[in-house]
C-alpha cells in the first residue's frame, strides 16, 4: 500500500491518505509477468526478458498514475437538501483539482451503499466541479455528513486507489410523514367560518405581495399586468384577515407511538406548508411560534427530526 | 470493400479496437502453425467480425467450450502433446480465437488483452530480429491503448488524446524497462526443455550426402549463419571451410555418416594455443542439432552454463546440439588450423572400405596413376589434376549421373558433391584413408567486413584425406570451378545464372541504371544485415556471464552474490506486500461486540446449543436460559451461570443498541465472555 502522508490541502485540513492495491486483473496481470519472466528465462530469450520487463515497468508506471490520480484533489462538502426517512437526501460536493495534471475517470460514492454514483470524466488542473450524491435515509436524526468516498482505477485498471473526505458538517433527516389524522387548528377568536371554509377560500382576500410563478401555480392569479411592466410572470399573493393558525401540536396525537406521532407531526407540517397557512409547532419542551415559510418549515422538521424520547 | 469498411466502422468502438488489437496479434502467427491451425484461429476470427457486423449475439457457451476441447484435442493428435512452445503457441491461438468469440463484459474485453500479449510471447520466442522487436513495442503500445480505453470513460472518443496518453505512458516505462534489462539477473530455470518437433523439414544438411542433395541446398538464398572473429581480422576467403558433418561410408556417389559417435561435450574451452582461432556464431533456425565451425573446430561454449541445452561431440571433431535449434542461436567456436588423427588399423580399414562402391572403370585409372607416383602426397595431388585436364564441368544442375563411373566419364557435369563424393572414392581406391565432410565455404563479408555472412548457397562439400597421421583438407572443386571458391557460392551462382540466362533481370535500356539501383539495393541490404546482426549479437550474448562482466565495468560489484541479495530483498519486498494485501482483503469491517457476541454463539452451539438466524438477542438469551437450566442442572453453580449468561445477553444489548457505551464497557462484556466461555 502506498501511502501519501497528510499535507496541507486547500481547506487548511490535512489531506486524506491515498489508499491503492491491484485488482483482480492487477493480480492477474503479475501472474502473467511471472509466467513471462519464466518463459524467458527457460529459453534465455532476451526478447521475452524484455516484454516482461516493459510489461513490469508499465505495472509500476500504472501503478504511480493511478495513486497520482488521486494525490491533487480535494473534495469540500458544500450543502445538503434535507429530506425526510425515505427520501433522497442531495449531498453538494465540489471537487478541486490542486495538481498539475487532468485527473481523470474518477468515481464518486457515498459510504452508504444505497447512495448514487457520480462519475467526473476528467478535471483540468486547478479548477474546480460541483456534484451531488443522493442517499436514502432510513433513520431520523442528526448526522454527520457521510464521508465521501473517491476512487479510480484510471488509467489501466490494474490498480484501484481511493480516498475517503470527511466533512464536520450535519444534517437532519426528517420523520417520515405519515398518519390521517385531520389537521388540528388553533381556537382563535374569529369563529365566523368553519375552518374547511377558510382553508379553501383563505388567503384570497387582500392583496400582499407579488411571487414568482412556478409551474402548477393557478393561471387566474397571475398578474398580467406585471407581465408586460416586467416581462416576468408574477403570481399575486394574497392575505386573508382572519385565517385559522394550525397547531401542530404533540397532545393531538400523543397517544401513539413515539415514532408513528412524530410521523403524524411531520406529515401536519408538511400539509400546513403546502397549503399556505401559519402554523406553530408544539413539542413536549418546545413550542415554535407559528409562522410558515421555507425556514420555518425547516425548523420544524428539524425540531421533530431531532426529538428525543 | 467499402461496404465492409464502413460496416466495420459502424461498430461499436470498443469492438473495432478489439478487432485490431486481435488482427494484429495473430496474423503474425499464421506461418508459424501446422496450416489447419492457422486456418481455424483465422475462421475464429473471421466468424467473429461476420457476426459483429450482422449484429447476431457471440455463440453460446457451450459451443464455444465444445469447440475448445475440440481444438485441444487437434493439438494434441498434431503434436502428440499439449507440453513445450509450438503446441503450447498453437494451443493459445486457437483458444485465443475462441475467447474473442464469446467476449461480452468488461473482463472479457481484459481477458483479451492479456491473451493478447501471450500471443505476443509466443511470437518472440520464434523470432529475435529487428523486426520483432519493434513489432514488440507496437504491440505492448498498442495493448497499452486498449486498455486505457477501456478504462476511460468519456463517451465522445478523443483519438488524439488517448494516444497521447498512451505515448506518455509507455515512454515513462522505458527507463525502468532499461534499468530492468541490464541489472535483471539472467537466471535460467531448471526445466528442461522439451523435444521440440520441427514444423516442417528444414532446409538443412541430413546424415547423408546423395548427388544432388547440396546442390539442392544451395539453390537456397537463405541466410544460415553469420560468423565474427573477435581477436583476429577475417581469415582468407580460401581458409573458410566451415565444417559440420563428416560422412564416413562410401556407397559410390551417395555417402552416409555412419556411427558419429555423439556425447556429450566437455571439454575445456580456455586452450590458449596461439594458433586458435576464435569465432561467434550467430546461427539462425535451422530446426538441426548441427554446429558450424572453421576447419577444424576443437571446442564450443554456448552463451550461459547450466542453460538447458547441452553440446554432444562426435568422433570427428563435429558437434551437435541436443535438441533442434528453432531459435536464433549464438556459440562461440575454438578452432585448430591442423587436425592429427593417428588411425588404428580398425579406424584406417573403415575409411578405406570400398565394399560398397563399384567402379570398375575409375578404378582402372586410379590404379594407372597410382603406379606412376612415387609418394602418396605426389598420388594425390596427381588424382586432383585428373580433374583438371578431363573436361568436367560444374553447374547447379547437372546432367543426372548414378554411379561413380558414369559422372566420370559420360555426364562429366556435377556439383561439389558429385566431384567430393568422386574424389573420395579415388582415394580409397588408391590406398588412401579418406572421408566426406560437408559444411559451408566462403560467404559474404558484412558491411564493415568484421563478419561473414553465410547463405545456403555456400553449402559445400570437400573431402579430407589421413597421411601420416594427420588429416588434409582437399577440395576438388577448385580444380573445376575455382571461381566457386575465390568468389564464393553467393556470387558464382548468381554469374552462373545469368549466363545460364535464368535471371533476366537485365532490361536493353538504361542497364546501368538498373546496376546502380542494385547496387545501392545491395548495400541496403548489408546496412540491414549489419544492424541485425548487432541487435542479435546483443540479445543473445547478454546473458548471465556478460551481465556480470557489465555490471561489473559499470563499477557493480558481481559475483553470484547480488543476485542472491537482489532476489532475497525482492522475496522480503514481495512477502510484506503480500501480507498487507491478505491482511487488506480479508479484513473484515466487523464490530468488535458482534465479533465477541458470534464467538460466544459458536462455543454454545459447539455444546448443542442451536442458534437461529432470525432470532434477536433478546430471544436467543431467553433460550439459552432455558438450555442452560435444561443441561447444566446438575451443577452446583447453576445460578451463577445463569445470571452471568443473563449479565451477558444484557450488556451486549447495551453495547449493540443502547443509547452510549464506553471502551470500558466493551472490555468488560469481552471479559464476561470469556468467562462464560470457560464454564460452558
Amino acid at each position: 500500500m502506498v501511502f501519501t502522508k497528510g499535507k496541507k490541502g486547500v481547506s487548511g485540513l490535512a489531506s486524506p491518505r491515498v489508499y491503492i492495491v491491484p485488482t483482480g486483473f492487477g493480480f492477474a496481470f503479475v501472474g502473467l509477468l511471472t509466467a513471462i519472466v519464466l518463459t524467458g528465462a527457460t529459453y534465455g530469450n532476451n526478447l521475452v526478458f524484455s516484454l516482461s520487463f516493459l510489461l513490469m515497468a508499465l505495472f509500476v508506471v500504472s501503478m504511480i498514475k493511478t495513486n497520482n490520480n488521486l494525490k491533487k484533489l480535494h473534495v469540500r462538502f458544500l450543502s445538503v437538501n434535507e429530506s425526510e426517512v425515505g427520501g433522497l437526501t442531495d449531498f453538494h460536493f465540489e471537487v478541486i483539482n490542486e495538481g498539475r495534471f487532468i485527473a481523470q475517470a474518477l468515481q464518486f460514492r457515498l459510504r452508504d451503499p444505497s447512495t448514487t454514483e457520480h462519475l467526473v470524466v476528467e478535471l483540468k488542473p486547478q479548477t474546480t466541479m460541483t456534484f451531488r450524491l443522493s442517499a436514502s435515509p432510513e433513520k431520523r436524526g442528526l448526522f454527520k455528513v457521510p464521508r465521501v468516498h473517491l476512487r479510480s482505477v484510471y488509467p489501466l485498471g490494474l490498480f484501484r486507489s481511493w480516498r475517503y473526505f470527511q466533512s464536520d458538517a450535519d444534517y437532519y433527516v426528517y420523520p417520515k410523514p405519515s398518519g390521517h389524522r385531520p389537521i388540528p387548528y388553533l381556537s382563535l377568536s374569529s369563529e365566523k367560518k368553519s375552518p374547511l371554509s377558510s382553508l379553501t377560500v383563505g388567503g384570497y382576500e387582500d392583496f400582499r405581495e407579488h411571487r414568482r410563478y412556478v409551474p402548477g401555480d393557478p393561471v387566474s392569479r397571475i398578474d398580467w399586468n406585471q407581465l408586460a411592466k416586467r416581462d416576468q410572470l408574477l403570481l399575486k399573493q394574497f392575505e386573508g384577515g382572519n385565517q385559522p393558525i394550525i397547531n401542530v401540536g404533540w397532545e393531538h396525537a400523543s397517544d401513539l407511538d413515539v415514532e408513528l406521532c412524530l410521523s403524524q407531526m411531520s406529515q401536519w407540517v408538511m400539509d400546513s406548508e403546502k397549503s399556505g397557512l401559519q402554523y406553530q409547532l408544539k413539542l413536549p419542551e418546545v413550542t415554535v411560534a407559528a409562522a410558515r415559510g421555507r425556514e420555518h418549515y425547516k425548523r420544524c422538521q428539524r425540531l421533530l427530526a431531532d426529538f428525543k424520547n | 470493400m467499402s461496404a465492409i469498411v464502413s460496416r466495420f466502422q459502424e461498430l461499436d468502438v470498443s469492438h473495432r479496437f478489439l478487432h485490431v488489437l486481435i488482427w494484429f496479434n495473430v496474423l503474425p502467427h499464421m506461418p508459424d502453425h501446422p496450416v489447419w491451425i492457422s486456418v481455424m484461429a483465422l475462421l475464429f476470427l473471421v466468424w467473429r467480425l461476420l457476426g459483429d457486423m450482422s449484429h447476431r449475439p457471440s455463440p453460446r457457451r457451450w459451443l464455444t467450450g465444445g469447440l475448445s476441447i475440440v481444438c485441444a484435442l487437434g493439438v494434441f493428435l498434431q503434436y502428440k502433446t499439449l507440453l513445450g512452445q509450438e503446441p503450447g503457441a498453437s494451443l493459445l491461438l486457437l483458444l485465443a480465437g475462441l475467447k474473442f468469440l464469446e467476449v461480452r463484459a468488461y473482463r472479457d474485453y481484459m481477458v483479451m488483452a492479456f491473451l493478447a500479449l501471450l500471443l505476443l510471447m509466443a511470437k518472440l520466442l520464434i523470432n529475435q530480429s529487428i523486426l520483432l522487436t519493434t513489432f514488440l513495442f507496437l504491440d505492448v503500445t498498442l495493448v497499452t491503448f486498449y486498455m486505457l480505453y477501456l478504462h476511460n470513460p468519456n463517451q465522445r472518443l478523443d483519438f488524439g488524446n488517448l494516444w497521447k496518453s498512451t505515448l506518455v505512458l509507455t515512454l515513462q516505462a522505458v527507463p525502468l524497462l532499461v534499468l530492468l534489462f541490464v541489472v535483471f539477473p539472467r537466471f535460467s530455470t531448471a526445466f528442461v526443455r522439451r523435444q521440440q518437433i520441427p514444423i516442417e523439414a528444414s532446409s538443412g544438411f541430413s546424415n547423408e550426402v546423395n548427388p544432388g542433395s547440396v546442390a539442392k541446398l544451395a539453390s537456397n538464398n537463405q541466410l544460415a549463419f553469420r560468423v565474427s572473429f573477435p581477436n583476429q581480422s577475417v581469415p582468407g576467403r580460401r581458409d573458410l571451410y566451415f565444417r559440420g558433418g563428416v560422412l564416413s561410408e562410401a556407397h559410390g556417389l551417395k555417402w552416409t555418416e555412419g556411427d558419429p559417435g555423439l556425447r556429450r561435450f566437455r571439454g575445456n574451452f580456455d586452450n590458449q594455443d596461439s594458433r586458435v582461432l576464435v569465432q561467434e556464431v550467430f546461427l539462425e533456425p535451422t530446426n538441426q542439432n548441427w554446429l558450424f565451425g572453421v576447419d577444424a573446430p576443437i571446442g564450443m561454449k554456448l552463451p550461459s552454463e547450466g542453460r538447458s541445452v547441452s553440446v554432444m561431440q562426435g568422433n570427428s571433431r563435429i558437434f551437435r546440439t541436443r535438441f533442434p535449434i528453432t531459435n536464433k542461436f549464438f556459440y562461440r567456436v575454438k578452432s585448430l588450423p591442423t587436425y592429427q588423427e593417428r588411425l588404428t588399423n580398425w579406424k584406417r580399414a573403415q575409411y578405406l572400405d570400398v565394399s560398397r562402391v563399384s567402379a570398375p572403370r575409375t578404378q582402372e585409372i586410379v590404379d594407372q596413376i597410382r603406379l606412376e607416383s612415387s609418394s602418396q602426397r605426389q598420388l594425390v595431388s596427381k588424382l586432383m589434376t585428373y580433374f583438371a585436364t578431363e573436361e568436367f564441368r560444374y553447374t547447379l544442375s547437372p546432367n543426372p549421373s548414378e554411379t561413380i563411373d558414369q559422372f566420370m566419364f559420360e555426364t562429366k557435369t556435377g556439383f561439389c558433391e558429385h566431384f567430393a563424393a568422386a574424389f573420395g572414392v579415388m582415394l580409397r581406391f588408391a590406398g588412401i584413408p579418406a572421408r566426406l565432410v560437408v559444411g559451408f565455404q566462403g560467404g559474404e563479408p558484412g558491411l564493415i567486413q568484421d563478419y561473414i555472412i553465410l547463405k545456403y548457397s555456400d553449402a559445400h562439400a570437400w573431402v579430407e584425406y589421413n597421411v601420416d597421421g594427420e588429416w588434409v583438407r582437399v577440395d576438388p572443386t577448385i580444380m573445376v570451378a575455382p571461381d566457386r571458391i575465390d568468389r564464393g557460392g553467393q556470387n558464382f551462382f548468381r554469374d552462373q545464372m545469368s549466363l545460364a540466362g535464368v535471371d533476366q533481370v537485365e532490361p536493353y535500356i538504361g542497364a546501368e541504371w538498373v546496376s546502380e539501383i542494385r547496387k545501392w539495393a545491395e548495400r541496403a541490404n548489408l546496412v540491414w544485415d549489419q544492424a541485425d546482426l548487432y541487435w542479435t549479437q546483443f540479445l543473445l550474448k547478454y546473458d548471465f556471464e556478460y551481465q556480470k562482466e557489465f555490471l561489473k565495468s559499470l563499477g557493480v560489484e558481481s559475483g553470484k552474490r547480488w543476485v542472491f541479495v537482489l532476489f532475497v530483498i525482492m522475496g522480503i519486498l514481495a512477502l510484506l506486500l503480500l501480507y498487507r494485501l491478505l491482511r487488506f482483503y480479508f479484513a473484515t469491517d466487523i464490530d468488535p461486540t458482534l465479533a465477541t457476541y458470534h464467538s460466544l454463539l459458536r462455543s454454545l452451539s459447539n455444546k448443542g446449543f442451536q442458534h437461529e438466524i432470525f432470532e434477536g438477542p433478546l430471544q436467543t438469551s431467553d433460550r439459552v436460559d432455558t438450555f442452560l437450566a435444561k443441561n447444566y442442572s446438575d451443577r452446583p453453580t447453576i445460578g451463577d451461570l445463569m445470571s452471568l449468561s443473563e449479565k451477558v445477553f444484557k450488556s451486549y444489548i447495551d453495547l449493540r443498541y443502547g443509547a452510549s457505551a464506553g471502551p470500558d464497557d466493551l472490555s468488560a462484556f469481552k471479559r464476561d465472555v470469556r468467562l462464560l466461555k470457560s464454564k460452558l
